[in-house]
């Protein structure tokens, strides 16, 4: 190549100009708002005045304030509660819908059509459902001989009802990854099982689950992450009560800072949480993480 | 032997079937009844026990929940905002993964490392400080060259817009389609004389339409549904997006619950379509996240 020199630093020059506006954006609008909001934690601040350098107050405060530590419970709550049953669930579809089934097409449009659906329109939808005197779910459950209950205004049933919608809506989407993860296990794996005579739940155990470890550990993470930062249905349905039942970090954070205008708390609150997700991705990390190779 | 199992297969079948349907309406039910109670007369809409079918079909809710709330405002605001934060985002991801994927240049890896780096990073840590800073661009809503004085981009569409063009995802999703294609196709371009940018342009953006389609139904569902950005930056009614405009609908009439319904089905229609047009890009982007991998 003639010129070698010259044509490197000009492929170099070429590389810099294309990922400079990407560069220049993602420092903008990712680096700096995370470093800001660092150093916002370590101040007061309500947006018409300068913020105040006040050290660790605000951290200090984080540790003695009751409704952020409620806050955090109800999300691992809502954690615990959509995550291992939306898993199964989706799991179960997944296998179920793996097979070339004639109406594939329409199952996998029903069960994803929540998933496309905004968090708002299902919130709506759901409101009208949980409505204790004229939705459908209590006259459903008085046809089994279940007696009416006041769901989202019911300090005992607001997050599980919240819980179980949120279930509803996001068990298409892990369905769909399940989908894929199965896919890419090869046919000769289940052939050969059936030579050596394995059963359905032999084969499962043995082949479909450890191969499908990679796709697991994918969706809880991803799930783990997106359930700490629960926020719509909250502010939508229930605007975090009653008695404070349903409210979460995201909720709690955006209250701080958007309806008492304390930006330097809600700062402080917001890394909490980034430390918080991190540490669940790292636990998650450490128990769930590693593949399975069977080549 | 033969005859039993073939029993046994097709009643296995049968059960999975069975299974998969009764999943579907768990599925399509509130859907269904939010549909059926969105063309229903008030009168027939808060009664116990709940009926099922109208007496009599009112389309006119449609047209009475449309009106009654300047939905074709926020329809066009939502528009906006998925039309130009998709391109956007298509436009500075497509370069950005072009010039990681075939370029080499001192800190590409580490560039590349912040870039897969940003990915885990929640967006309540950058939304205080993109509050403040939209507020204090200079220049911008009657700022001066400090940035102070004015609204900033607070309450317009650049505000609203621009967090969305800066995807690390779109770009690790376009580096790592790039890196699929072959280097004797800008090889040969080089040897031609062509530039970087016809490079780009002519050869690989064309043979990107996998990629840019993933994207652009990924930004396409995450800008129309988008919540908590716009609850933040947007003040005025002129800028609410549909999704706002459907929770102050709710918030600010006597809960219509058949309006409510009718106008929660006009804001979820413009993405059905999207899906339903795009729908084996979705599984595509699955398989480039490499998921299976």
């Amino acid at each position: 190549m003639p010129n070698s020199s010259k044509h490197h630093r000009r492929l170099a020059l070429a590389g810099y100009a294309f990922v400079a506006p990407g560069m220049i954006l993602l420092t903008l609008l990712w680096f700096v708002p995370v470093l800001g909001a660092l150093y916002l934690s370590f101040t007061k601040y309500a947006i018409v005045t300068p913020p105040q350098w006040i050290g660790l107050a605000n951290y200090k405060r984080l540790l003695s304030d009751e409704l952020f530590l409620k806050a955090i419970l109800n999300t691992a709550y809502y954690a615990l509660g959509t995550i291992p049953v939306g898993m199964i669930i989706a799991l179960i579809l997944a296998v179920a819908l793996n097979r070339n089934l004639r109406l594939a097409g329409f199952f996998r449009l029903s069960y994803y059509l929540p998933v496309i659906t905004s968090m708002v329109a299902v919130s709506m939808i759901w409101l009208w459902i949980y409505n204790p005197e004229y939705g459908i779910l209590n006259f459903l459950l008085g046809k089994i001989g279940i007696s009416p209950k006041l769901w989202l205004a019911h300090p005992k049933w607001a997050m599980p009802s919240i819980i179980a919608m949120s279930i509803w809506k996001g068990v298409g989407k892990n369905m769909m990854l399940y989908l894929a993860g199965l896919q890419g296990i090869p046919d000769q794996l289940y052939d050969a099982a059936k030579v050596d005579g394995a059963t359905g739940w032999k084969t499962f155990r043995h082949i479909t689950w450890p191969l499908l470890l990679p796709t697991t550990f994918f969706i809880l993470v991803v799930s783990t992450i997106g359930s700490f930062q629960v926020f719509e249905q909250v502010y939508i349905m229930t605007q975090g009560g009653p008695l404070n039942s349903t409210t979460t970090v995201v909720h709690q954070i955006y209250q701080s800072a958007f309806q008492f205008f304390k930006m330097g708390y809600a700062s402080a609150q917001a890394f909490a949480l980034f430390v918080l997700i991190f540490a669940l991705s790292w636990v998650n990390n450490r128990f769930f993480g590693g593949t399975v190779d069977y080549s | 032997m033969a005859g039993r199992k073939d029993g046994q297969q097709s009643s296995v079948v049968l059960i999975v079937y069975l299974f998969l349907m009764v999943g579907a309406l768990v599925s399509l039910g509130p859907f269904i009844w939010m549909i059926l109670t969105s063309l229903k007369p008030s009168n027939e809409v808060l009664v116990y026990p709940p009926r099922l079918f109208p007496s009599r079909w009112m389309w006119g809710n449609y047209i009475a929940a449309w009106q009654s709330a300047d939905f074709g405002l926020y329809f066009r605001n939502s528009l906006v905002y998925m039309v130009f934060g998709t391109l956007g985002c298509l436009i500075i991801s497509s370069l950005a993964g072009f010039g990681f994927a075939r370029h080499e240049f001192a800190g590409r890896d580490l560039m590349m490392a912040l870039v897969v780096g940003t990915m885990m990073i929640p967006l309540q840590v950058r939304l205080i400080p993109l509050f403040i800073m939209m507020k204090n661009v200079p220049f911008a809503g009657g700022n001066n060259w400090l940035g102070q004085g004015g609204t900033g981009l607070h309450d317009t569409f650049a505000g609203l817009i621009l967090p969305t063009t800066a995807s690390g995802f779109g770009i690790f999703l376009f580096r790592q389609f790039f890196l699929t294609l072959p280097r004797e196709l800008e090889d040969a371009a080089r040897i031609d004389g062509c530039s970087e940018f016809e490079i780009y342009w002519r050869i690989f953006v064309p043979l990107a339409k996998p990629a840019f389609a993933v994207l652009s139904i990924f930004c396409a569902q995450w800008t129309w549904n988008d919540f908590l950005w716009p609850l933040v930056i947007t003040m005025s009614k002129d800028m609410r997006t549909v999704q706002i405009g459907l929770q102050t609908f709710r918030q600010e009439n006597v809960i219509l619950w058949e309006m409510l319904m009718a106008a929660t089905v006009i804001s979820t229609i413009p993405l059905i379509i999207i899906f339903l047009l795009g729908q084996r890009y979705f599984e595509q982007g699955i398989a480039f996240s490499g998921i299976k991998g």
